[in-house]
């Protein structure tokens, strides 16, 4: 299975491409954009990424963890305050808030680095340094049989270069 | 670099503004009515509850219009426009502040009569209403300043279309023109300028106002975040009725292009992420008045909330819950507290939690609209039981609603007059 790449210049050509080869079902793709531009996550249009379950997992068992543990030294200590209950919620609303954010933040980070597969050592296929300075790239994964046609697509698009990076 | 965008004068529609012109008859006619008759104080209280939130969205407006300014925002293009047609009030706003002078022996009528110990110096009528008075004239010029250099670049030529009084008043705003760019850099510079004193005057001005005209009517009460939370609700109130006037416009054929999804979504944003400060505003304060539990700090949230958040010690408590509904709702203002906490922060929380509601015209209009509502209820529930604690429906009667919606004509008529007349919301120019 070759994987073909793409040297833009322009990201609004990028756009165009990526419309156009999802259009026709070509084969997987994989984009290097040297910043992020509306165009181009536009046309790729991705679900939304999953990191955000991390986050709103972590922050449910941030906050219910700040509360039980809260509570649990207000019995194991017990100190009576302004006369109010041991398991008052609103004196714990600060701290439970407080742990919310942070659970929620180091969640945020965990999942990011594992729905992004980070740290990866090794650079994806067809990657170049070009790719975060000023060009933009395409690879696309596709048959034997319609290498031809994404090369089409490639090309009529202005690429700047088509090579075959893996065959 | 000239002005890119032009006045759109459009005419006002004659329904409109005859339903505006009859609602701020009534009101004027129920203000008269009430303060000649048997109950003047009811009449005062509603001027004065209606005259600090009409003001306040005003007020928080040009808030809104100047930190657009100091940031540089580029984003809000027309809905800085539309923010700005409703700063118009804010110099009627000063004279409704000179009338409401008048009414102060029965709104302030506490600490004009009690002794007032220590705190007699601080609440007298001469620091109270020259302080007050001087906040809302100078806010009321450097508004003028403002909204007279941010419209006289877009309004060249706008004379030569005009007719009657439009006329006079364009040529009269466009008199010595130097050239587009020699306007344009001149108005911006003044807008640097005025916009960072407007916003300082704003935060502590107001501030005060809030102390001074709302705090003091339970005038042995304090607290010091009060001020911050008033203020704060005018500007919330303001933001919510520019997303209900973009929202509004969305089919507009000169507006509506301009009110985009992005930036309904952004006010969207705005209307979630500001009533959860207004929530948390009030709960900082809720929190140590609960934890404090002393009485005269209890005593203002005792009249609107009732002791279930208070002294009724198991109602928060997890070991033991016991949150009595019914005891809460023998709290004659309980109630009313709850559909405000509904309007203010539920409502816009859950409703603007996802992104398509946000996007949505009619939704978040409407979201919009309500937390609108709840803040004038909001207003309502910090004066009202200062006078009535027990009568719940205070706020309810012919007198007040009428000056209500007597206020609510005059505002929506200046707006309607200020936006579609002189000088008219400018619209970028068509290429």
């Amino acid at each position: 299975m070759p994987t073909l790449l793409g040297v833009f210049d322009n990201p609004d050509d990028v756009a165009e491409v990526i419309t156009r080869l999802r259009a026709r079902e070509l084969g997987a793709l994989e984009t290097f954009s040297p910043a992020p531009f509306d165009q181009i996550d536009e046309a790729l249009d991705e679900k939304p990424s999953k990191v955000r379950v991390y986050t709103l997992v972590g922050g449910i068992i941030g906050v219910c963890l700040a509360y039980l543990m809260q509570i649990w030294m207000s019995y194991d200590w017990p100190i009576v305050f302004s006369g109010k209950p041991y398991a008052s919620i609103p004196a714990y609303t600060i701290i439970g808030f407080e742990l919310m954010v942070l659970f929620a933040g180091v969640l945020t980070l965990i999942g990011f680095l594992i729905v992004g597969g980070l740290p990866q050592f090794s650079t994806l296929k067809g990657y170049s340094a070009r790719f975060s300075a000023e060009e933009f790239g395409i690879t696309v994964d596709c048959s034997e049989r319609d290498a031809s046609e994404v090369e089409a697509v490639l090309r009529a698009n202005s690429a700047k270069e088509v090579s075959v990076v893996d065959a | 670099m000239s002005s890119a965008e032009q006045a759109n004068p459009q005419g006002l529609s004659r329904p409109l503004v005859i339903v505006c012109g009859l609602l701020t008859l009534l009101g004027t006619g129920a203000f008269f009515a009430g303060i000649m008759g048997e109950h003047p104080e009811t009449a005062w209280r509603a001027y004065h509850i209606n005259f600090l939130y009409f003001g306040g969205i005003a007020q928080g407006a040009m808030v809104l219009v100047c930190i657009f300014t100091v940031v540089g925002a580029k984003w809000p293009g027309t809905v800085k426009r539309l923010a700005e047609s409703f700063t118009a009030w804010v110099p009627i706003s000063f004279a409704l502040a000179i009338l409401g002078f008048f009414g102060k022996e029965h709104i302030f009528e506490a600490w004009l009569t009690e002794d007032m110990g220590f705190k007699a110096g601080w609440l007298s009528v001469g620091r109270v209403f020259g302080a007050d008075l001087a906040i809302f004239g100078v806010l009321a010029v450097l508004a003028t300043i403002y909204l007279y250099h941010s419209l006289r670049p877009s309004l060249n030529g706008a004379a030569d279309s005009a007719t009657g009084l439009a006329k006079g008043f364009l040529t009269k705003w466009t008199s010595n023109w130097q050239g587009d760019d020699v306007e344009q850099i001149h108005a911006e510079r003044v807008m640097g300028r005025v916009a960072p004193i407007t916003l300082w005057i704003f935060a502590f001005g107001f501030t005060l106002i809030g102390f001074d005209q709302v705090m003091s009517i339970t005038p042995h009460w304090f607290s010091n975040l009060f001020g911050t939370f008033f203020s704060w609700g005018c500007f919330l109130s303001a933001i919510a009725a520019t997303t209900v006037l973009a929202a509004m416009n969305n089919n507009h054929p000169q507006i509506g292009p301009e009110i985009t999804t992005p930036r309904l979504h952004d006010l969207g944003k705005m209307c979630f992420a500001f009533s959860v400060v207004w929530m948390y505003m009030f709960w900082s304060q809720y929190l140590v008045i609960w934890y404090g539990n002393m009485p005269e700090e209890t005593v203002f949230f005792e009249a609107r909330l009732g002791p279930v958040f208070l002294m009724d010690a198991d109602a928060w408590n997890l070991a033991n819950w016991n949150f009595s509904v019914e005891r809460l709702m023998e709290t004659p203002w309980a109630p009313i507290c709850m559909v405000v906490w509904a309007c203010c922060w539920i409502i816009p929380f859950f409703g603007l939690l996802g992104q398509k509601a946000k996007k949505t015209p009619c939704f978040v209009g409407s979201v919009a609209f309500i937390l609108l509502f709840g803040l004038w209820l909001e207003r309502n529930v910090l004066i009202w039981p200062s006078f009535s604690p027990e009568d719940r429906f205070a706020w309810l009667g012919f007198t007040q609603i009428a000056i209500a919606l007597g206020f609510l004509g005059a505002f929506v008529l200046v707006q309607q007059v200020f936006s579609k007349v002189v000088p008219s919301i400018v619209v970028p120019k068509s290429s």
